[in-house]
């Protein structure tokens, strides 16, 4: 195992060679002198060609990328250009734990909803539950990640009286159904089972009431720093609605390919000796279905994350957060400041490449048919 | 079991139109082990006669029969075929070779392209070999003759079909092509009981309609025993036993058909089972015993098995056995 | 054979619907049978017959778009099992009666330790602790022939050969003694050397332990040599039903004598001619009114395309569903063709 992972590690210098040969080359690509954006439009050309060669643009490009990457081995992406006095080092050191936190949360959230749905749904495939499901994961699917943000910033800041009563609905239809489980359980000499639904349920009321008492207020925009001395609950309570906005799509895709993966390996001859062998419903799809289907989840999750990294530049727009998505984008792009652009993209890949790293070994340890070799 | 030896081959002069070789297959794994799926066999087929290869699965016998199709190309060992050499054509004259000698496979349902029309699945050989003339007139009579009507089946799709007529669409399919020989790779196995019949039924009478010859590969006995003029037994990758049907059957002398032969449960009540006890499991192709490849399983191994591998010898008349302690 | 009497299994009426995009397809129609202690029933029929669908509406193990029948009744050892509470239910299948699946390559779980498989539900069914199941565990892998029982508790399905998977799937099938063992097809996907082994494993399993056993297959040899009484099935329904040796030697159902004059048989010449049967079972979801097996059958009459035979006794424990029963003293003769197989037949059937 631990030789493996150190073989997978060894495969990712090539990789992380290539992308970041691609980074940079891209980059250079693009339309526009860094050195007159760094400038401004009055400046001589006596000052132009100063910068130039400061700069080190008058080098050849091979000289050039040894030189960037060879400073971003060790841990020197750069000055900006735009704002001086700042790395390229420092300015993403600011971004990128923002960014981690929020994609973290995202995913953290997607999957504590997507896996009971997407379990319930695969059990009770075609009952109403599964088709409530669907219609639900279809809805979240179609909203535009934009309009998302916008919905619930209005929703939870402007209108919070409607998610904290929904909140309440929820929390008692979840009671109710559980109180119903035990109801329906009365007559079975397990007395121990109907105790632990009516203590679940009630303990599901008592949650949901609490919640409802002190339902926090969320700020329409702005980020607390999870080390700022305001604490963990106001980190959370900014970060609360932007990881909310980025797992609304994932908690719709992750329930649907769990789902459906799900309802394949039900159909599987081990699930049905599993059945015959007497194993409860939860046994069955917790233990035995579970684990063999969540290969495709597990690649789409990495896939997700990854994204959740580079791409969410809207979310951080609306919610007016500085992450590393506005930074390569405000910052970097539209100015032309290339330096920022280059050591946010290379930073991006490598948690791409990390990430997909992960999710290989996780199928290592989720399938022990491909230990071998 | 030895399988080198040659002593079962017949001369060249007694039309023979298929002669395998000392045929070696051999795969590579991801752990760069070596499988030894084919170790060195030889048998010949004469026109119009039915091989039977037959044994368990790992035994090669598949493998065999797609080696001679040179899918993939076999590891070393010499195919004949109608007198040309096999094993070292390439590209066009390969292929052109080939639709001398077609292919049937187990599952026929599987092995038709589920979005072509049966008429079109027909003729596609007919299409890339043959100039268009009176196609769609020898699409048809090959439909009939294998039991569909042209009419009723030639616009519909595979899976409008049940297995049996699958398979009957496969050997139209390779009909058509007007082969010397068919390769047929379990061609019933995944049939249900009553439509076997049917099928072998089939295979017979268009054996004899259109002269053909039949590799038979399953590791049925019964099936094998019905269908073949001689039968191959094969273990780990080795010929075990040569024989006509009849002859093999009643008197095995090789352990190893006589220990498969011991296994089948025979539908006859009053015979009840066999009070032989089975040992043993299959050895790795990996790793295979040295001298006779049966020996770990053999009740009549001894210490000679393990260090010479015996050789293939006539033990009786057209009757040839690789054991150094035949029954 | 048992006393009838004190059936261990009495499932009477049963019938199973699923519901299909072409409408209900009823698998299985009014069956009803017995099964005494200690007693083997062969269970015979083609893909489709309907077999397996029965065993598993026994098992109560089909999914959520079959569905059984009202009327029908399932007693095992005297309790309806039909009706019984989830706590009772919760030790009877797998505790009372457990079940060998076909494919040992499909019916253990890829990823899960062959220790687990076999730990948990012996933990669950018998309440003992972890310690004393794995001794259990062992002891068992150790009993149907696993060599280094011990050590294959930490191994995956993947690791064994087909052989050993289906040791380890009837090891953990017999771990909570049951009264009764269903094998639905358990050697169709191996090997007829290891078939051997697996069938003289499962019945001296069964002597030892006592259990009744119910044996699903297609292949007549396995039942005839494994089974005391075997059933045949078609299109859904029981057709034919008799001791093992009345059923081979005194065939009643036209159904069971075309089978058997249709296999190939070892003790037959090479090139004898098979009676192959014309055409293909029924479509299920539009069954033909009277006789299902009709239009296959030569001896059929007006009447079988009309009235629906049922399953009755002649008087002496032999039952069959026919209007116009095969003759017993039709005796089938095999015939030869030529050694190169001269034409002899011409292709019949399938249209």
């Amino acid at each position: 195992m631990a030789r493996m992972i150190g073989l997978r590690l060894l495969k990712l210098v090539p990789v992380l060679f290539l992308v970041s040969l691609a980074t940079f080359f891209i980059v250079d690509l693009v339309p526009g002198d860094p050195a007159r954006a760094a400038l401004g439009p009055d400046a001589t050309e006596a000052q132009y060609e100063a910068v130039r060669q400061e700069l080190g643009l008058d080098a050849s490009l091979v000289e050039r990328y040894v030189d960037w990457i060879g400073s971003a081995l060790t841990g020197d992406l750069g000055n900006s250009l735009i704002k001086p006095g700042f790395t390229v080092t420092e300015l993403i050191s600011l971004a990128l734990p923002i960014t981690l936190q929020l994609a973290i949360m995202g995913m953290l959230i997607a999957l504590f909803v997507s896996l009971p749905l997407a379990i319930v749904a695969a059990y009770r495939e075609g009952t109403a539950v599964d088709r409530f499901t669907n219609g639900l994961t279809a809805a979240f699917i179609s909203i535009p990640g934009f309009l998302a943000g916008l919905l619930l910033a209005y929703l939870f800041v402007f209108q919070p009286e409607v998610p904290r009563y929904a909140w309440l609905a929820l929390g008692l239809a979840v009671a109710c159904g559980m109180f119903l489980t035990a109801a329906r359980r009365v007559g079975d000499d397990l007395g121990r089972n109907v105790a632990l639904w009516i203590l679940a349920g009630l303990v599901a009321i008592g949650v949901t009431l609490l919640v409802f008492a002190n339902f926090p207020s969320f700020p329409r925009t702005g980020f607390v720093r999870l080390t700022s001395e305001r604490g963990v609950l106001d980190n959370l309570r900014s970060a609360f609605l932007p990881a909310l906005t980025i797992s609304i799509s994932q908690i719709a895709v992750f329930t649907r390919l769990l789902r459906s993966d799900l309802i394949a390996t039900l159909q599987e001859d081990f699930i049905l000796s599993a059945k015959a062998k007497g194993m409860t419903p939860r046994h069955i799809l917790w233990r035995e279905a579970l684990r063999p289907s969540s290969f495709s989840l597990i690649t789409l999750a990495g896939v997700s994350f990854g994204n959740a990294i580079g791409g969410t530049v809207i979310v951080e727009s609306i919610f007016g957060i500085q992450g590393v998505g506005r930074l390569i984008v405000n910052d970097g792009v539209i100015p032309g400041d290339y330096p920022i652009v280059q050591g946010g993209v290379l930073v991006i890949a490598v948690f791409y490449v990390v990430v997909n790293l992960l999710v290989d070994v996780s199928y290592v340890y989720l399938d022990p048919r491909i230990r071998r070799g | 079991m030895a399988g080198t030896g040659a002593a079962h081959l017949r001369d060249d002069a007694d039309d023979v139109v298929l002669r395998v070789e000392d045929l070696v297959v051999e795969f590579r794994t991801r752990g760069n082990q070596t499988v030894k799926a084919v170790s060195g066999i030889s048998f010949d087929a004469r026109a119009g006669e039915t091989i039977g290869l037959v044994g368990e699965s790992g035994c090669g016998k598949s493998t065999t029969g797609r080696a001679i199709m040179q899918l993939p190309h076999p590891t070393s060992g010499s195919i004949r075929f109608e007198g040309a050499e096999l094993t070292g054509l390439e590209g066009e004259d390969l292929r052109r070779l080939r639709t001398r000698l077609q292919m049937i496979f187990q599952d026929p349902i599987s092995s038709l392209n589920p979005r072509r029309k049966v008429r079109d699945i027909v003729a596609e050989g007919l299409d890339i070999w043959r100039s268009p003339g009176d196609k769609q007139q020898t699409v048809d009579a090959v439909l009939e003759n294998v039991g569909l009507d042209p009419q009723m089946v030639g616009g519909r799709r595979p899976h409008e079909f049940s297995g049996g007529q699958c398979q009957r669409i496969c050997v139209a399919r390779a009909l058509v092509m007007d082969p010397s020989i068919i390769i047929c790779d379990e061609p019933v196995s995944a049939l249900d009981v009553s439509v076997q019949a049917q099928i072998l039924n089939l295979l017979k009478s268009m054996k004899a309609r259109y002269g053909l010859t039949l590799i038979f590969i399953a590791h049925d006995l019964a099936v094998v025993k019905n269908v073949s003029d001689r039968v191959v037994v094969m273990y780990l990758g080795k010929i075990c036993e040569v024989a006509t049907p009849d002859q093999l059957f009643a008197r095995p002398r090789h352990p190893y058909t006589d220990l498969l032969l011991a296994s089948i449960p025979v539908p006859d009540p009053r015979r009840g089972r066999s009070e032989r006890q089975i040992v043993g499991e299959l050895p790795s192709p990996i790793d295979p015993p040295s001298g006779c490849r049966f020996r770990t399983r053999c009740p009549r191994a001894q210490p000679i098995c393990a260090t010479d591998e015996p050789e293939i010898r006539p033990i009786d008349d057209d009757h040839y056995v690789a054991c150094h302690f035949p029954t | 054979m048992t006393d009838r009497d004190v059936a261990l299994l009495e499932v009477s009426h049963l019938s199973t619907t699923f519901e299909t995009q072409r409408g209900p397809l009823r698998a299985v129609d009014d069956v009803s049978l017995q099964l005494g202690a200690g007693e083997t029933l062969g269970i015979v029929g083609e893909s489709g017959s309907g077999k397996s669908v029965l065993v598993r509406s026994i098992m109560n193990i089909l999914g959520r778009r079959a569905t059984i029948s009202p009327e029908s009744r399932v007693v095992f050892d005297g309790r309806d099992t039909r009706a019984l509470r989830m706590s009772e239910a919760r030790h009877f299948w797998g505790r009372e009666i457990a079940m060998v699946f076909q494919d040992p390559m499909t019916s253990l779980n890829p990823v899960r330790k062959i220790g687990r498989q076999i730990v948990e539900p012996i933990r669950f069914h018998l309440g003992i602790d972890e310690r004393s199941a794995t001794e259990r565990a062992v002891s068992l892998l150790d009993r149907v022939g696993i060599p280094e029982a011990r050590r294959r508790l930490d191994e995956y399905p993947h690791q064994l050969s087909g052989g050993m998977r289906q040791r380890v799937t009837i090891a953990i099938a017999i771990s909570c003694e049951p009264k009764l063992l269903v094998a639905d097809e358990p050697t169709t996907a191996l090997d007829v050397t290891v078939q051997k082994q697996i069938l003289d494993l499962l019945a001296e399993l069964q002597e030892e332990l006592g259990m009744s056993m119910i044996l699903i297959t297609h292949d007549l040899g396995v039942v005839a040599a494994y089974a005391d009484r075997i059933a045949v099935m078609y299109a859904g329904r029981i057709v034919e039903r008799a001791s093992a040796i009345e059923l081979f030697e005194q065939t009643r159902h036209p159904y069971t004598e075309a089978l058997l004059r249709s296999i190939p048989r070892i003790e037959h010449e090479s090139h004898t001619v098979l009676n192959a049967i014309r055409g293909r079972p029924p479509d299920m979801t539009a069954r033909p009114t009277g006789c299902s097996f009709a239009p296959r059958c030569e001896h059929a009459r007006e009447r079988c395309r009309e009235d629906d035979p049922r399953l009755t006794d002649d008087g002496r424990g032999h039952e069959y569903a026919c209007f116009f029963p095969v003759s017993l003293s039709t005796t089938t003769t095999p015939e030869r063709t030529g050694p190169a197989g001269a034409p002899h037949r011409s292709p019949e059937g399938a249209r």
